[in-house]
Formats: structure tokens, sequence, C-alpha cells
């Protein structure tokens, strides 16, 4: 896939998202289920390694460009990431002038929704991530540990990543 | 004071820059990028925590990386559409270059240790997705109860049982939300 095509589709995927990994289901279904560009593996080492580098979460989306088309394909992800937020100039002006219910409702919906596809996702990305029972029960206890404190993700990732060097 | 989103006429772009160049090469995560960004930007009299704050509401409703749509908002209050623009290619160049250094290193790597680190990375990765999807779930049933409940169980439910494109899910999830969901959260 060229650069303008990762564009397009990460543009896509970054419009109708409102938070850093929402955009995940779509470009797994994209990139790995319908065109077999990437694994499952590679889909959750950019998920990981952008959770582990400055930044907002979302990054991963230039990785994932990284690993479909090298560096054109990752400033085709960042192009992405950059784009939308473009439009929050004109946004704040309709919110400010108060005209935001229907723009409000839009959001609680597409939020909602993405939520239940970051969760079937999370299930598919599951069996690849947690091979064995000891990185199963690091999968539950680190949702846990985010869903239910305010602890930091990069810390479940630290944990995680001393647990991966102690287990066999 | 009503928030507004004009840009500055007398600010001057090099130093609110510098800010967002910090921000993004330091923090790690949207939240503790904001707060530097706050710290800098308030504590040099160059905004107001209330403008912070306002540009942060407004960035949650953005579609995109919400922490690249407060850089636009704050970019644009400080120095109008050139430091907007300036600021969003800060926050999103800079991060990405360390991203993608870090993926060069790990794929031509071939330590074991890598690979252990890397393991666990996965799973960690993973762990904080399915938790940030419930974090990202809960405020919003709390605003809309069992209209949200009932909007999260549907779309699982029709994922997870039907091949139907996702864009289409999100699509008629939006066209919804604007007709039941109008409540604030």
């Amino acid at each position: 896939m060229n650069a303008v095509a990762l564009y397009w589709l990460f543009l896509r995927a970054v419009l109708l998202s409102f938070s850093g990994l929402a955009t995940v289901p779509i470009l797994r279904e994209a990139l790995v289920l319908d065109q077999g560009l990437l694994t499952d593996a590679r889909l959750n080492d950019a998920i990981a390694i952008s959770q582990a580098s400055p930044g907002p979460l979302g990054m991963y989306v230039v990785l994932l460009g990284y690993f479909v088309s090298g560096l054109p394909g990752a400033l085709a992800g960042a192009l992405a990431l950059m784009t939308p937020a473009v439009l929050a100039i004109p946004i704040a002006r309709l919110v400010l002038r108060g005209q935001s219910a229907a723009i409000r409702g839009a959001c609680s919906g597409i939020v909602i929704a993405s939520c239940a596809l970051m969760m079937v996702t999370g299930l598919g990305l599951a069996p690849q991530a947690a091979p064995t029972s000891a990185y199963l029960a690091i999968v539950v206890i680190g949702a846990l540990i985010v869903a239910l404190t305010t602890v930091k993700p990069l810390w479940v990732i630290a944990f995680a990543v001393i647990a991966g060097l102690l287990l066999p | 004071m009503e928030p507004t989103v004009e840009a500055s006429p007398h600010a001057t772009n090099s130093k609110p820059l510098l800010a967002f160049i910090r921000a993004s090469c330091l923090h790690i995560g949207a939240a503790a990028a904001a707060a530097s960004l706050r710290h800098d930007l308030v504590g040099r009299h160059q905004l107001t925590a209330h403008d912070i704050d306002a540009a942060y509401a407004v960035s949650r409703v953005t579609p995109g990386t919400n922490l690249l749509a407060l850089y636009a908002l704050l970019g644009h209050r400080l120095g109008g559409w050139r430091l907007a623009l300036a600021a969003i290619a800060v926050g999103a160049l800079l991060p990405g270059s360390f991203a993608v250094l870090i993926a060069y290193a790990y794929s031509h790597s071939t330590s074991p240790m890598v690979t252990a680190i890397m393991a666990g990375a996965r799973a960690g990765g993973v762990a904080v997705f399915l938790g940030a999807a419930v974090r990202l779930l809960k405020p919003q049933l709390v605003a809309h109860r069992r209209t949200g409940v009932a909007f999260a169980v549907l779309a699982f439910l029709v994922v997870w049982m039907l091949p139907v494109s996702l864009f289409v899910v999100l699509l008629v999830s939006g066209a919804a939300g604007s007709l039941w969901l109008r409540s604030a959260p």
C-alpha cells in the first residue's frame, strides 16, 4: 500500500475517533484482517512502543505506517494525525457559540461505540499478546489497574516489561 | 470571562513554541503533556488557567488526537494560524520520530532480552488498551445511563456477531447519538 492510500486510510480512522487508541479497531480491520499487510504481533508492537515513548498514545498510527511502508508510511501516519487537529479551531467557535448539542450527542455516540469496538478488538488481540496463562494474568491485572485506578499506563507497561524479563 | 479561540496579536512565537516542544519530547501521554503546557504557559503569564481549561474541554470533542487539538487551540490563541500549525507539527513529528527510532532499533535487534521486553510490553499494551476502553466508557455511561448502556451493548453485539464495516458502525452511532444523546456528559 502506498503512502497516499495509507494517509487516506489513517485519516478516515482518525476522523471517526475521539481518543488515541479508538482507531485500533478500524485499522486492525483494514491492515490486518482485510489486507494482511500487518500481523496482530506487529500491531501489538506498535501499541506497546507508542505507550513507552513521548507524545500522545495515538502516535502508534505513525508506527503502523512505518511497519507497512517505511518512512513514507510513518510520514503518512503523522500527517493523518495532524490534519484533524486543524478542525479544532472552527469546532471551538461552534462549541463556544452554544450550537453544540447535536455535536456533543454525535461525539458521545461515537465514543460509546468506539469503546465497544475497542473491547471486541482487545479480545481479538489478546491471544497473540498473551500466549501463556502468565501473560494472560498480566493482561487482566493491567487492564483492571488502568480501568479502575488513576495509575498511568506507562507504569503498567513498565510492570509488564519487568514481568516479561522474569518469565521463562 | 468567556473563553476565546481568537489569536492574540501581541504574542511572540518562539517561546510558546518551546513550551510545545518541551511538552512533546519530555512527557508520555496526553495528560502529562497538557499539564506541562499548562505549567509553562500559565507560569509565564502567556495564558490564563481558564484559557487552558476551555481549550482542553473543546479538544475533547474534536475528532482525532485530543492533544494535537489542544496544541492547535493554544497555538492559535497565542500566535494565530502560524503558531497553531507549528505546534501541531511539533506535537506529531517529534514524538513520531522518537517512536520510529525505537521501532527501528527493535526491528533490527536479535537480542533475546529485547524479545523478552517486547513480549511483556505487548501484554501490557493490550492491558492498557482494554483498560482505556473502560476508562473512556465510564463517564459516558454516567452521563447517559440506560441509553448509553444500550448503545454500548448494541455496538458490541453488532461488531461481535455481524460482518459489518466498523466505519458504518461509527457513522451510524454518531448520527444516532446526535438524536438521542444530546444531554451534556
